[in-house]
């Protein structure tokens, strides 16, 4: 009876273990990036891989470091629908650059790696292009990060990705990329394994009657992802008719906001942009808010 | 009898002559001839290239970005651009706000301001820099972009049409059909935002697009 306790003891014990979540720290963690940037010094010697035949070893190193030391300088693309993978980017170059760059390691020596239980095997059509993207701004001559958003959108699938789920070149432009908020969420869980929670979803909007100050107390105790819609933030046509749907993925970094102006400043790929909007705008491009909460006291 | 299945006939004979003319309006109104994006540089020619000698001295230091919002060219915004953060900031055309902005970011101020008004005058919509890369080298060009005139019977619908320019620092490649290339792949047109472009000049090229940026 005793030895049934102990075994039932330990298997609850493992089971709480494998339970807990993962916290994002406030401030970038400094140790892991030392440690990544030493992992890759010494991975200086790596030979040209077999799987990604269009991406020299150098020019992989080179971008994997580039994004260690400066990452919030990653860029997702100028036409791509990569933006949800960046955000997703975002918070695991700054709270786990070591684990990234392992990953990434591996992903270019063995064209499969683990990232946590996810596993990243890209499919021969990627293997091939990748390396090759033209058109896309800086992700044109970052070859690393153009594997790891193609790995990250052939991994994860959602309904937005029903009709198109097999990539074919140019694809990082199409649905196939494309991201909903469900599925945004679950990489969050799945990738991060943060006890992610949101309000909204992809065609109704979240109701908050203080929906700036609501993101401003999440803000304050995590990190806060907006699923909004582009078009109305930043305008790129001037038809009458906007499409009400949300199209993008941004950081949220700090909000301010005073009477109903309110100062947004977010990540959104390579840039920390800040910008002013009304309230009403906000609550019209507003659909989707996803957080995670910070570690009480960081241990860095 | 035969005077009523006349007056039937003679009725869908109008109606579909109504159609035809509604179909044939709505198409030539959605078309939009290769002919004008040139006759626009041509008009404009002297302004274009005033501006781009502008934007050139502003951008010296800082990078800027120019949006109008609004057809009437009164709401514009403006993106400021320091090393670490873009500043995006809305204004009303001839907003005091906007001279103190441009100082507190270090632009020069009276220069900014002629090219704004410059940009009004020739109905531009966008101004901005791509950065672009050939060879592994990155590059950067000048865009800018003006609505096309467009007649529609339902503006409520209307898909907006905007000529873009890209003016290059250097000359460029085209084909016999006046297609932008790469540099290095003489075979392979370049485009940008999935766009084809064609030529004006060996430095300026335009197209067609439904966004103006």
């Amino acid at each position: 009876m005793r030895q049934w306790l102990i075994i039932l003891f330990i298997f609850i014990s493992l089971a709480t273990y494998a339970q807990r979540k993962n916290i994002p720290g406030k401030i970038a963690n400094k140790p892991d990036r030392i440690k990544a940037l030493a992992l890759l010094a010494s991975a200086d010697t790596m030979r040209q891989s077999i799987h990604w035949s269009n991406i020299t070893p150098k020019e992989f190193l080179d971008n994997l470091k580039k994004n260690i030391e400066h990452p919030l300088k990653i860029s997702a693309g100028r036409s791509t629908n990569f933006c949800a993978f960046g955000a997703i980017t975002y918070t695991c170059l700054k709270n786990e650059p070591l684990r990234y760059a392992e990953c990434m390691l591996n992903l270019y020596q063995y064209g499969e790696a683990l990232y946590r239980k996810i596993k990243l095997a890209p499919s021969e059509t990627i293997k091939n292009e990748a390396g090759l993207m033209i058109y896309q701004g800086d992700l044109d001559v970052h070859p690393a990060d153009q594997v790891w958003f193609l790995s990250l959108a052939h991994r994860f699938k959602g309904y937005l990705n029903f009709l198109n789920r097999r990539y074919s070149k140019g694809d990082e432009n199409t649905l196939w990329a494309a991201t909903n908020l469900a599925k945004f969420n679950r990489m969050l869980r799945k990738l991060c394994k943060y006890k992610v929670s949101s309000r909204g979803s992809d065609l109704f909007r979240p109701q908050s009657k203080d929906l700036a100050g609501f993101l401003k107390e999440k803000l304050s105790g995590g990190e806060v992802y907006l699923y909004l819609n582009n078009a109305l933030l930043r305008k790129k046509n001037h038809n009458r008719v906007q499409k009400r749907i949300p199209t993008h993925y941004i950081v949220l970094i700090e909000i301010n906001y005073e009477d109903s102006q309110i100062v947004l400043k977010y990540w959104d790929g390579s840039y920390k942009t800040l910008k002013e909007v009304s309230l009403s705008a906000l609550k019209q491009i507003v659909y989707g808010i996803s957080w995670v909460k910070y570690k009480e006291k960081s241990d860095e | 009898m035969v005077f009523h299945g006349l007056s039937i006939k003679r009725r869908v004979m109008n109606k579909q002559n109504f159609i035809f003319l509604i179909a044939s309006v709505s198409l030539v109104s959605c078309t939009v001839s290769k002919t004008y994006p040139k006759e626009y540089y041509n008009q404009h020619q002297a302004t274009l290239h005033e501006m781009e000698a502008q934007y050139d001295k502003i951008t010296k230091q800082k990078l800027i970005a120019v949006a109008f919002y609004d057809l009437d060219f009164n709401d514009l915004s403006i993106e400021m651009k320091t090393d670490t953060v873009r500043h995006i900031y809305d204004f009303k055309y001839g907003e005091k706000r906007i001279s103190d902005s441009l100082l507190k970011f270090g632009y020069d101020t009276t220069i900014t301001l002629q090219l704004i008004n410059n940009m009004r005058s020739i109905g531009c919509t966008w101004i901005n820099t791509l950065d672009y890369y050939t060879d592994g080298n990155k590059k950067l060009l000048l865009f800018m972009s003006a609505p096309v005139k467009q007649f529609s019977l339902v503006p409520l619908l209307q898909k907006r049409k905007y000529y873009l320019f890209h003016f290059y620092e250097q000359p460029q490649y085209y084909d016999d059909e006046g297609r932008l290339l790469e540099k290095t792949k003489l075979r392979q047109l370049r485009k940008v935002n999935s766009e084809v472009f064609w030529r004006i000049s060996d430095k300026v090229c335009y197209t067609i697009s439904g966004k103006f940026r």
